[in-house]
Order: structure tokens, then sequence, then C-alpha cells
């Protein structure tokens, strides 16, 4: 593979054309910086399909548009011969970035799409993927070429890390209706990865159990009248949505916790004791734990701890719902 | 299932091309494609990696040997759920009958259809086990890994083990079961050795999650058939599964054994609800997009599996318990790995242990007067 080292009027280059453009999403204030004092140090690499048609960009876009931005005339670039062959151009745009930095998800999906259009599936598993950081399996090349699929937007939110790879993909497999109403959801709250995944989750079995479609839950009057309220934060509006779908979710542990709560309000237990239920109400295990600092007040909780077990809010406290008076779940055959 | 499995093609590793079980499945699946392979674990792993497109793993076989274990405890886990100590007999992986709910999606990373062929060894490895437990009742079982019954045609497995379980009569193998493919054993009475069983659940279930399983009818007229033999049968209501109108599902399968299945003929029936590891969600769901077992109330249990929030275990298991003590009052029903608590609140007592539990089991099946066997070497 020839290259030569020569001067090329900027006018000459289509910027316009991002046929080997493999970067995303990154800016270009610091490189501009950069130029702007030191000049080009590394020439950008292009290449001319004829003699007399314009250069295309094979490395170094953000530099020309730096140039660009800068008003430079010219610049020293590295040029390949007419004759290389696409592949080559598109593995030379891709070497040049992965030698230094890590690709973000949708670059990595283009630039797969893209060898994908002129090497074979299985170079692209076997050879590309691992270069990408990528497990060499089919089904890692099916999951992130679904990214080149979604809308600009939830892509642009993907490449600034606000939406994460997994919600990408899960945002992917659903309906084009649906995942524009699930995102646009997502744009009203301030969502960890954690609770991006627990949103979905949550959405996605509530669909599936009432047999609805997506859009419908992420769409219901109360949500959309939390999203649409001013006066909260996003942080606020996030709680208030998860709240309102986890009660949707599970209506009967819910439930069972507001039960719990409504017995150890009527406890009337005073500060410095606290009773925990069992996690998740499955061990039938309950804590108190007693905060105290003097003698005297260990003897005052202790005597207010005491009080309390033996009001009757306690007995329901601990109850599960269907027992009988013997704690006893009743058993004879009942009609359906 | 309808019509008995058959694969559409089967894998041999060349090791086991003359071992006597890859010559009679080859010679009972005429036609289907055979194709040698070197390394059957080379193989797995190239189809775990990378499965080619359309690739299923049920409906492919692969004939190899077993280097592990074949005989092993039944993973019940930790110590806050009751786990009767059965212990599992590997004569393969997987399983055809492709149920939404199974545990194998996740638990398994072998994709294919796998039959152990190295028979011999599996014996071997029995006779040493019986031999370090003299005396002891063993209640064995190959349902675990794979429906006992529904690779029968292909293997032969019960004519081919029955002789040596009969002279080890302190050995009782379960055969579980979701088909009515009792052929073999209705050609001779081997109600001395074996107790067959299947797993029941409510008609919607039946036909919507077990998608490769026999008809809810055809399996309880299977048990009756069988009864009429001269076999004592088992009842597994495992996973129940809390959908809308579970209250008359259940109570309509429990209809159907009033009217067919005389009682006194069953062993036990087990009861236990729907639980998981986290991560079968969702393979299920990816294998079945329209399952909606998954979207019940789950918590994570004590062990660590999602399990329905105890009151809705509870509520099911109380209305169960209820019709089935009126259908056979005498009828020993257990719960596999339910918790102390859950045991008392609906069967009134818990065993305190799960040796306990083995005991009452073993004593269900050998006749022996659960009063007195502790002394008489069972658990
Ligand atoms: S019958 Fe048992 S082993 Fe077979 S698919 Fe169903 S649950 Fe799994």
């Amino acid at each position: 593979m020839d290259i030569l080292l020569q001067k090329v009027a900027l006018s000459d280059i289509d910027v316009g054309d991002r046929m080997f453009v493999v970067t995303e999403g990154r800016g270009i204030e610091a490189l501009q910086n950069s130029i702007a004092a030191c000049g080009l140090l590394q020439p950008p690499c292009l290449w001319r399909p004829q003699a007399d048609a314009a250069f295309v960009t094979v490395c170094g876009c953000l530099r020309l548009q730096a140039a660009l931005n800068l008003g430079l005339q010219g610049i020293c670039a590295r040029v390949l011969d007419p004759a290389t062959p696409r592949a080559v151009l598109l593995a030379c745009a891709l070497h040049d970035n992965l030698g230094h930095r890590v690709f973000n998800p949708v670059e990595t999906a283009h630039a797969l799409q893209r060898l994908l259009a002129c090497l074979p599936r299985n170079e692209v598993i076997g050879h590309w993927l691992p270069l990408f950081g990528r497990a060499a399996s089919a089904r890692t090349l099916e999951r992130l070429l679904c990214l080149c699929t979604l809308e600009h937007e939830v892509r642009a939110a993907l490449i600034a890390g606000s939406l994460t790879e997994a919600s990408a993909l899960r945002l992917g497999a659903y309906a084009a209706d649906d995942r524009r109403a699930v995102f646009a959801l997502m744009g009203h709250l301030h969502l960890s990865a954690g609770k991006q995944a627990e949103l979905l989750e949550c959405l996605e079995d509530l669909a599936r159990r009432d047999a609805v479609a997506l859009r419908e839950v992420a769409a219901e009057d109360d949500i959309l009248q939390v999203c649409r309220d001013e006066r909260r934060t996003r942080v606020q509006k996030t709680e208030q949505v998860r709240r309102i779908l986890r009660l949707r979710r599970f209506p009967r542990l819910s439930a069972a916790e507001a039960r719990f709560d409504a017995a150890l309000k009527e406890m009337r237990m005073g500060p410095g004791i606290r009773i925990m239920p069992p996690e998740n109400f499955e061990a039938r295990v309950f804590r108190a734990e007693i905060t105290f600092s003097s003698a005297d007040e260990l003897r005052r909780h202790a005597g207010g701890l005491l009080d309390a077990a033996r009001r009757q809010a306690c007995e329901r406290l601990l109850a599960v719902p269907g027992e009988d008076g013997a704690g006893k779940h009743r058993t004879e055959p009942q009609r359906g | 299932m309808d019509r008995p499995f058959r694969p559409d093609t089967i894998f041999v590793e060349q090791a086991v091309e003359s071992y006597p079980l890859t010559g009679s499945v080859l010679e009972r699946c005429p036609g289907v494609p055979v194709v040698m392979v070197h390394d059957a674990a080379a193989l797995v792993k190239q189809f775990q990696d990378d499965p080619p497109a359309g690739f299923n793993g049920k409906r492919n076989l692969l004939l190899c040997r077993n280097r592990g274990r074949f005989l092993e405890a039944c993973p019940g886990t930790g110590r806050a759920y009751r786990c009767c100590q059965y212990l599992i007999l590997n004569t393969g992986l997987g399983c055809p009958l492709a149920c939404t709910y199974c545990v194998l999606q996740a638990y398994l990373n072998n994709p294919f259809l796998t039959l152990f062929v190295n028979r011999d060894d599996m014996l071997r490895e029995l006779e040493r086990s019986a031999r370090l437990a003299p005396g002891r009742f063993l209640r064995i079982g190959t349902g675990e890994y794979m429906d006992s019954l529904a690779l029968e045609h292909l293997t032969g497995f019960v004519p081919a083990i029955a002789g040596f379980f009969r002279q080890r009569p302190h050995l009782r193998l379960e055969l579980k079961t979701k088909t009515a493919l009792t052929a073999s054993l209705q050609e001779h009475d081997y109600s001395d050795v074996f107790i067959v069983s299947w797993s029941l659940n409510a008609e919607a279930i039946c036909s919507g999650e077990e998608p490769g399983a026999a008809a809810l009818p055809e399996r309880i007229m299977a048990a009756r058939d069988l009864i009429d033999r001269g076999y004592r049968v088992g009842f597994h209501f495992d996973p129940l599964i809390a959908f809308d109108g579970w209250q008359e599902g259940y109570r309509a399968t429990v209809e159907l054994l009033k009217k067919h299945i005389p009682p006194e003929r069953v062993a036990w029936i087990s009861i236990g609800s729907l639980r998981f590891m986290p991560r079968l969600k969702h393979i299920a769901q990816t294998a079945c997009a329209s399952t909606a077992i998954y979207t019940g109330e789950f918590v994570t249990g004590l062990d660590g599996k999602m399990r329905y929030l105890q009151e809705i275990r509870l509520e099911l298991y109380a209305r169960l318990v209820g019709w089935l003590r009126e259908y056979g009052p005498d009828i020993y029903l257990y719960f596999c790995m339910e918790s102390p608590y859950v045991w008392e609140r609906i069967m009134g007592a818990a065993p305190s242990s799960n040796w306990e539990l083995k005991r009452i089991l073993d004593c269900s099946i050998s006749g022996c007067p659960r009063e007195t066997c502790a002394e008489n070497g069972h658990g």
C-alpha cells in the first residue's frame, strides 16, 4: 500500500463524504485549541478514488473539521493509493482509532455494519469483534447491529452516556411506537444504570402481565401527570414514577408493606426504637433495634418496646393474611 | 407428547460408536442424519459459544459418555427450605418437552439433548453407592435433568435397568414424567421396581406452558392404566402457578384425579410453587415470547431463588391441600422446597429435618410403619 505525504488544499477534500469516518459523538474543542497552538502535528489520511475526484477522509475527520473551523487553507496529509481496496481503507480508519481509545457502542455498531459490507461475516465475528473488546460470537454481532436501527435521539443518549448499552439494546427490541413512548418517559427521569434496568423490567412485566402494549403502560395518566408536574425535580419525578409502577407491579407486597407500616404506627413507639420486617416477608424473622446512650435511656426504650409488644397492633404487625386466629391457614375445601 | 420424539440429527461421539445403547438408539431412528464427532465436549463448546442460525438444541441428540458422576444428591437449596434428600440418576441432559418454566434452560450449558450411553459405568456406580449404604433405603429418580420417559422409546431404559433394581429392593427408582409414553411399563410388570409419577398442573398451564408434554387427561389416563396393572403412582403438583383462574384450574385437576385415580394407589403427592434462579426469567421469556408466568409477584427467597411472596404461596397451598385432603385423606402430601413455617401453617407440622422428611417418604414407598422405621434402618 503506497502512502504519500503531500500538501492538500482543504477545498479539495469532500468532508461531507463520511464513508470511512468511524468517529461519532466526540467533542472537537480541545483538538481545535491544540491545532491553533501547535499546528496539525498528525497528518490526516486521505484517499482519492480517481485522479480528478475530491479527497475522501480515511483518518482524521476531527482534525480536518478543526482545521476548517480555524480557517486553514491547506494541510499536510497522507494520501493513499487510489487502488487501495475499500476494506483496507476501512481497516486503516478503524486501527487509527482502536490503538488509543475505546469505541462507544454506536461507533462499534456502525463500524461493524460497514465491515460486513466488505468482509465475510466470520471474519467480522472472529477478527474484528475482539478488537472492539467484544466477545467473538454471532449473538454479540446481532445485538450490536440492532443499535444501528435506533432513532437518532436514542443513539445520542447512548453516546452521551445517559442511556446504558443494556437499556439501548432492550429498547431496540421494542416496536418503534413503544420505544418512543418509553424513551420519552425516561427523558423526564433521572435514572442510574440500575434504575434504568428496573424501570424497563417493570414496564415490560406489566405489559406482558396485563397483555397491553408497552406504550400504554408508559403513558398511564398518573405517570404522565407526574412527568408534566413542573414543580417536581427530575429526582422527585423518578421516585414518584417508581412508586406508582412498583405498586402496580407488586400489589400484594406493597399492601403487606403498608399493613406493616400502619401497624407500626399504631404501636406508637418513640424515637430510638425501630422494628424491621423480614426481608420480602419471607423468613418470618422480625428485628427490633434500640438506640441508646445511657442505661436510663435503654430502660426507657426497653419499657416502650414492651408496651408496644402488648398492644393489639403488634398482632397485626406479625399476622399473615389468610390466617385464622390460631395462626393456621384454612385448608378445608373451598369452592374456587 | 403427541408423537414420540424423533431427533432432527444425531451427533455421535466417536468413542461411543460401538456401545450397545448407541447402536439401539441409531437403529430406532432410521433415516435420521448421523454426524460423527471426535470430541463431544468441543462440539458442545462450539455450539454453546456460537450456535448456528436456527439451531434448536432440543431437536438434536448427542450420544456420548458421561465422564462425571451418574448419581448425585438433589440440589435442594440451603437450610431454609426442606428437601426430601432424593438422589438423582443422570441418564442424560436436556429435555424435549420444552416447558417454559424449566430450570434446565438456565442450569445447563449444554445446548444438545444429550444421552449418556455408558450404561455399564452407570450400573457400576449405582452398585458402589448401594454398597456404601448397606440396608439403607435410597429413593432415586431420573426425572431431574430430563423427563424420565420422553426418550424411553429410543433408550429402552426401563427393561434394561429393571433387573438391577429388582435385585436391590432397598433402591427404589422413581420415573417422573409428563408424557403418556408408558409402553415399556405396560409390556412387563415392573410394579415392584419402579414408582411412576406424573407432574400435574392446571389445564391452562399444561396446554400453555408445557408445549411438548401430554395433555392433562392423557397423563391421568396413563397413570390409571398403570394402576390397573398393579403399579403405585405418585403425583407432583409442581410448579403451582398463580395465574388468573388458578383456583378453578387446580380444583378441576383434583376433580380429574378423584374421578380416575383411586387414592389408595397413590404413594405420595408433592407440592411446590414456581421458583427459579433470577436469570431464568430472561432466558425463558426469550425462548417463549408469549409466556407471562414470570410476571407474578416474585421476591428473592432465602436461597437466592425467586419465589412467590409467601402469602401468595400460602394461599395456593391452603386451597390445593384442602382439595387433596378431601380427595385422599391418607395420601402423604409433602412440600418440595418449602420452609418449616409454611409446613406448619398448612400441614400443621413440619418435618424436624430433611432426614425426617426423607424417612417419611421412604416409609410411604416401602410400606414400613413410620413409627418404627428409624430402627429398621431407614433414613
Ligand atoms: S418435563 Fe421437566 S425436564 Fe422436561 S422440559 Fe419440562 S420441566 Fe424441564
